[in-house]
């Protein structure tokens, strides 16, 4: 009894020391000028729809949060933490992602690799995907998720 | 009684009667007072800025590009050639120091910002290049808002204003985010104003005097009222002597705390002036821009 007591404690210790683990974005710059930017774009899913919706996710996520080196964009497009900008604009990240409204800023979406199993058992998919990004940089601005140009 | 209460409702109609004229209320809605910004080419000394660009088509094609880099984010910057073509005719540079008429220039054109910008041409037989330099300040206080180098790298061709357009466009969009960050900061902060105290010639004071009721001396009352009114107590004070005190950076919101309404250099000097009268004192104020001159009776 004892030493099931132990165990159930080690356990729980383990547990409780699991660190946060963040994938990387896996998002690189192809081309693009001031308007618009291509990416080849990594998505995780069980199969190739849910890994093409990730791999967009993942590029606009860069192009919002990190900025895309290479590119013209190389600085993010809201320039406060993820976090809080989330926490702040709540009702528009809900709309912009659960609702696939982001879709409507991506020119073009082109899976250029199957989906293959990775080590740690996921399934993955490399995405050529091009996004409109003065639109986007527009309305980031008219939903006042970030200021316009000037004071 | 009726009378009287119609009296009373005039009487307080009269006391509170700075409402807004109907034609131009908005229903309480403030808009940002937005800074003007000014595209302007890269003058060398003993250089007319008058005749740079008309006998440079390449320097106003590399104009051209900034302004619809600014254009294209929304924001309408001051035309250069309109507000040159406006000074000239209403003969503003009186001076024949070519060097003095960028500066007189600057000053007449009611702009916050400009933009220098600067057009280097490498020719050579492997190919033309051109390096662009942009460079924003603000005027009143000179601080740089944003400094970038385009390089078109080298073509097999003779266009230069299309090499120039392709060497700002590799660096507009980082440009105008490096501006954008430094607006974002004063929005948050406050600008910058610079307050200048001097004193009339027959003045009977000096920073040393002592003024008010507490006897302590000129310059520690104006330290003293700048540390409790600065924006977020943010103020540099640049040096004291006998008859100027100069505050090179003291920061006011864009925004009055109180009111959200619009605030701006001349408010403050108002509030300068008042604080003046508690101490007994008498004074002129000046405004030019970010610049607020003070002079003490």
């Amino acid at each position: 009894m004892r030493k099931l007591l132990m165990f159930s404690i080690a356990i729980m210790l383990f547990t409780g020391c699991k660190t946060a683990y963040y994938q990387t974005a896996k998002v690189v710059y192809l081309s693009g000028g001031n308007e618009t930017v291509s990416m080849r774009s990594v998505g995780i899913g069980d199969n190739e729809q849910k890994a093409q919706i990730d791999a967009e996710m993942n590029a606009i996520d860069v192009l919002f949060f990190r900025g895309l080196p290479s590119s013209k964009q190389n600085s993010p497009l809201i320039s406060i933490d993820e976090a809080s900008a989330k926490a702040k604009h709540a009702d528009y990240f809900r709309e912009f992602y659960n609702n696939s409204r982001y879709k409507t800023f991506i020119i073009s979406s082109h899976p250029v690799t199957k989906l293959e199993k990775n080590a740690d058992k996921t399934r993955s998919m490399a995405v050529d995907v091009t996004v409109n990004l003065k639109a986007l940089r527009l309305d980031l601005e008219n939903r006042g998720v970030i200021r316009k140009f000037g004071y | 009684m009726k009378n009287l209460f119609l009296l009373s409702i005039l009487i307080l109609c009269t006391i509170t009667g700075r409402a807004q004229i109907a034609a131009t209320n908005s229903g309480g809605e403030v808009q940002t007072v937005q800074p003007k910004i000014m595209v302007i080419p890269y003058v060398k000394e003993g250089e007319d800025i008058r005749t740079v660009l008309e006998e440079d088509v390449n320097k106003r094609i590399t104009i051209t590009k900034i302004k619809e880099a600014f254009d294209s984010r929304g924001f309408t910057t001051v035309d250069f050639a309109a507000r040159l073509r406006a000074s000239q005719s209403n003969s503003v540079f009186s001076s024949a120091n070519k060097t003095d008429i960028k500066a007189q220039f600057i000053q007449m054109s009611g702009a916050d910002i400009y933009v220098e910008t600067e057009v280097n041409v490498l020719l050579s037989s492997t190919g033309n290049s051109v390096k662009v330099i942009v460079t924003a300040y603000e005027i009143s206080t000179g601080n740089s808002l944003s400094n970038k180098v385009g390089e078109s790298g080298k073509f097999y061709t003779d266009d230069i204003g299309k090499l120039a357009s392709k060497a700002f466009e590799t660096v507009a969009t980082d440009f105008l985010t490096v501006m954008q960050e430094k607006f974002t900061d004063i929005v948050n902060n406050g600008k910058s104003l610079i307050i200048e105290f001097g004193f009339a010639e027959d003045s009977q004071y000096n920073m040393f005097s002592e003024v008010g009721t507490q006897g302590l001396l000129l310059s520690d009352e104006l330290d003293m009222w700048m540390e409790q009114n600065a924006y977020k107590n943010n103020y540099h004070i640049q040096g004291t002597s006998d008859n100027l005190m100069i505050f090179d950076d003291v920061k006011i919101p864009l925004k009055d705390q109180s009111t959200g309404n619009n605030y701006n250099p001349n408010k403050f000097a108002l509030e300068i002036f008042k604080f003046l009268k508690t101490l007994g004192l008498e004074g002129k104020r000046d405004i030019k821009s970010n610049t607020i001159f003070i002079t003490i009776k």
